[in-house]
């Protein structure tokens, strides 16, 4: 069996076509680079975003002590939210990968569980802060307007920014379906395996 | 970095053969085996900035082999190809007929070890690529005398499913 298993060996000029040894390296270092690059335009996209916020909402002429409390509860919350998503996501170090497959499937298991948290527990505790700071934010600019209206106005922003909300969660519960759930059996099966 | 480079190549050129067949052994659906080599050389080159040369590169390419190829999902893979596979299978084609008949045997071999559970599948490829119980203890995370109990099981049932081929 031994003998049969090591015959099986790559057709050498179609693996170097593949993978020819020049090519190799590059290939492997742009890679890494393009992971690196998306990870930095993550981050860039949010540290431009927040300041554009807070510069349309100041060209807006609403500067009440009320609604800058309201832009720090909104901006805080937007900020924990996104360094949360970035060290809670799923994602195995460099150096877990040389652990023994028992001890990474146990990481992996609590990560996996982790990154459940985040969408049952940080996530929606998130929008309830967020919707606060958001109204506080509009909260003196539609004093002058009548009740009913402003009432109207605060359920409109409520509503849209909860709306928004739940099609971002949604997506994330079916991503997490897909990716982490078959990862989740494999590695229960692979812990009651192992002792058997 | 040009001590890298030359390190990475070096170790492409003699476990490529070997990360691929452990590849083959685990996944369910071979078409996957290109996407999962690709994430495999990726950690390799990632990890070996930080490889500390504690124990040889055997155990280590081993190790980020098995535990990429775990916990590896196809669900995420971009592109399914079976180029490689391919590779394997029609190699020997047009060669003599002995060696068809090793390709033969070579795809029931695989057959009978995708019928396996994915743990029995990744311990008899460790098995099949010759490392000892204790390195492949070492990797699994279980006892060499565990290894050994479980690999008499494994190779029974490989048998009785070759039979039934």
């Amino acid at each position: 069996m031994i003998e049969l298993w090591q015959q099986a060996r790559l057709d050498e000029t179609r693996m170097d076509n593949l993978y020819r040894k020049e090519d190799l390296v590059p290939m492997i270092v742009s890679l890494e680079k393009r992971q690196q690059n998306l990870l930095r335009f993550k981050t860039l996209s949010v540290l431009i975003l927040l300041p554009a916020i807070m510069i349309l909402f100041l060209n807006m002429g609403i500067v009440t002590p009320v609604s800058f409390l309201g832009m720090g509860i909104f901006i805080t919350s937007v900020l924990v939210v996104v360094i949360m998503l970035n060290r809670l996501r799923f994602r195995i170090k460099d150096g877990e990968r040389t652990l023994s497959t028992l001890r990474l499937a146990g990481i992996a298991e609590k990560k996996i569980q982790t990154e459940k948290k985040l969408f049952t527990t940080y996530l929606p505790l998130f929008l309830v802060v967020a919707l606060i700071g958001f109204n506080l934010m509009f909260f003196d600019y539609l004093m002058e307007e009548e009740p009913a209206t402003r009432i109207l106005y605060h359920l409109v922003m409520t509503g849209g920014l909860a709306v928004a909300f739940i099609v971002g969660l949604s997506v994330r519960i079916r991503r997490f379906q897909k990716q982490f759930l078959p990862v989740q059996e494999r590695i229960t099966k692979f812990k009651s395996k192992s002792k058997s | 970095m040009e001590n890298q480079k030359e390190i990475y190549i070096s170790i492409f050129n003699e476990y490529r053969d070997k990360i691929l067949r452990l590849c083959f052994a685990y996944l369910d659906d071979r078409s996957y085996a290109e996407d999962v080599f690709q994430e495999v050389l990726m950690a390799i080159w990632v990890g070996l900035k930080k490889f500390r040369k504690e124990s040889g590169y055997g155990t280590w390419v081993y190790r980020i082999t098995v535990n990429t190829v775990f916990l590896f999902n196809k669900h995420e893979s971009k592109k399914k190809s079976r180029e490689i596979r391919d590779n394997i299978i029609d190699s020997s084609v047009n060669e003599m007929e002995h060696k068809i008949q090793q390709e033969k045997n070579l795809e029931q071999l695989y057959v009978a070890i995708s019928a396996l559970e994915e743990f029995d599948r990744m311990l008899i490829g460790l098995y099949l690529e010759k490392l000892k119980y204790e390195e492949i203890g070492s990797i699994l995370g279980i006892s060499s005398s565990h290894v050994g109990v479980k690999i008499n099981r494994i190779k029974e049932k490989i048998q009785k499913q070759l039979n039934l081929q």
